[in-house]
């Protein structure tokens, strides 16, 4: 049956598509949203799904796809501003430093933690997409470069700039007693 | 060596996003810029897969993929909708196209291609490369024809303005008695001559015209009698 045939085809995918899509737009709303248009978008080629051989790398890279339209739309957008695409609530929160109990240390790696998120909401998406394709999801700059469609040079190069940018945001306010 | 140990200190350092790792690592990190980056990178990669690891909601596949059938089925259901209507639709537009072309048959003449004089060239036909010419063909009929088939062939340096890649251009036309005249955007890629062949067609029967494109900056304002 139509029904069971796509569910048994897509719900192993769903749980790795939605930790992608959160990680491109940092928002669960808007991850739920992505994986949902991404399910509208392909339960009408079921029949070319069972013919692919690797279905989840093609899932990811239709995934992709949306949402850089959706974000171009967003940007194109002419009554949001760029800046209404942050969170105007989101502002980077102020780093504290010499706290030595543990309480002041959550509270610190929870402050660096708002100001990485901030950063990675104002770098750009391709940056910030690699970057965690790179280092959380262990791809290769080829395979990154194979989803962005660009070259392994323009993958390294963005995932430099990204780095470089956000260090300085996890580096704030970190002093060491060196005293010892 | 002392960076070596470091490093693998910041490895095996757990909670590297609770806790600063011992004051022997802070201490080397803050003289050693390459293992100061070294920590940085490693708290940057700590954090992204802090970040990244998200709890899935419950329930998010079902509610994902049931809608995603739902509009499946809208989909198809309007589809169906389209193919009835459109299959109908057809069907109507064919009776009233039949009868009609019918009654119009039982009061006009058949008319052949035979009944084509000939093929003029109303306007020069002399381009430079690159340029466009609107350049306007008259044919002139004894009788008329009905559905008659229109071919133009171009060699491969000869294309139509805005026909791109296109070397041969089919069209079915009613030719009236008398002049009829039909204005082709001709345009020249290369500096070579090339000829340009007007088929017209009805019921198998053929009657060819070739007209000359000339690659020159020459103007000839004469008409041209094929």
């Amino acid at each position: 049956m139509f029904e069971d045939e796509f569910s048994q085809l897509f719900s192993p995918h769903v749980t790795v598509l939605y930790r992608l899509a959160y990680q491109w737009t940092l928002d669960s709303n808007d991850a739920e949203d992505l994986v949902q248009e991404l399910a509208l978008k392909v339960v009408g080629q079921i029949e070319k799904i069972k013919e692919i051989e690797q279905v989840r790398p093609w899932l990811i890279k239709v995934m992709y796809r949306i949402f850089v339209d959706l974000y171009r739309r967003k940007k194109n957008n002419p009554v949001i501003y760029n800046e209404a695409l942050v969170d105007e609530n989101d502002t980077p929160p102020s780093t504290s430093s010499n706290q030595s109990n543990d309480t002041a240390n959550v509270t610190h790696t929870e402050n660096l933690k708002s100001a990485l998120i901030h950063e990675l909401k104002t770098i750009e998406p391709n940056r910030a997409i690699a970057l965690f394709l790179f280092e959380v999801e262990g791809y290769s700059i080829a395979e990154i470069a194979e989803l962005q469609d660009v070259s392994e040079g323009t993958i390294k190069s963005r995932l430099f700039r990204a780095k470089q940018t956000l260090r300085k945001s996890v580096s704030l306010g970190t002093f060491w007693d060196t005293r010892s | 060596m002392i960076c070596e140990s470091i490093r693998k200190q910041i490895d095996e350092w757990q909670p590297i996003l609770e806790r600063l790792p011992p004051a022997e690592v802070g201490k080397h990190i803050c003289e050693c810029q390459l293992c100061n980056q070294y920590y940085e990178n490693y708290k940057l990669k700590a954090f992204l897969n802090d970040i990244g690891q998200i709890k899935v909601p419950d329930g998010l596949a079902s509610r994902v993929i049931s809608k995603a059938l739902k509009h499946q089925q809208n989909n198809q259901q309007a589809k169906r909708k389209a193919r009835y209507w459109l299959k109908y639709g057809v069907a109507a537009v064919f009776v009233i196209g039949l009868s009609s072309s019918f009654i119009i048959r039982q009061n006009s003449l058949i008319s052949a291609p035979d009944s084509v004089d000939y093929a003029k060239v109303l306007s020069n036909i002399e381009l430079q490369v690159g340029e466009v010419k609107n350049t306007q063909i008259q044919l002139r009929l004894q009788q008329a024809i009905d559905e008659a088939m229109m071919t133009v062939r171009m060699p491969p340096h000869i294309k139509l303005a805005g026909y791109e890649g296109v070397q041969q251009l089919n069209w079915q036309t009613n030719l009236k008695v008398g002049n009829n005249v039909m204005i082709l955007p001709i345009q020249l890629l290369e500096p070579n001559d090339g000829k340009i062949n007007i088929e017209v067609e009805r019921q198998g029967i053929k009657k060819s015209f070739v007209i000359t494109v000339k690659a020159t900056a020459y103007k000839n304002t004469e008409t041209n009698t094929i």
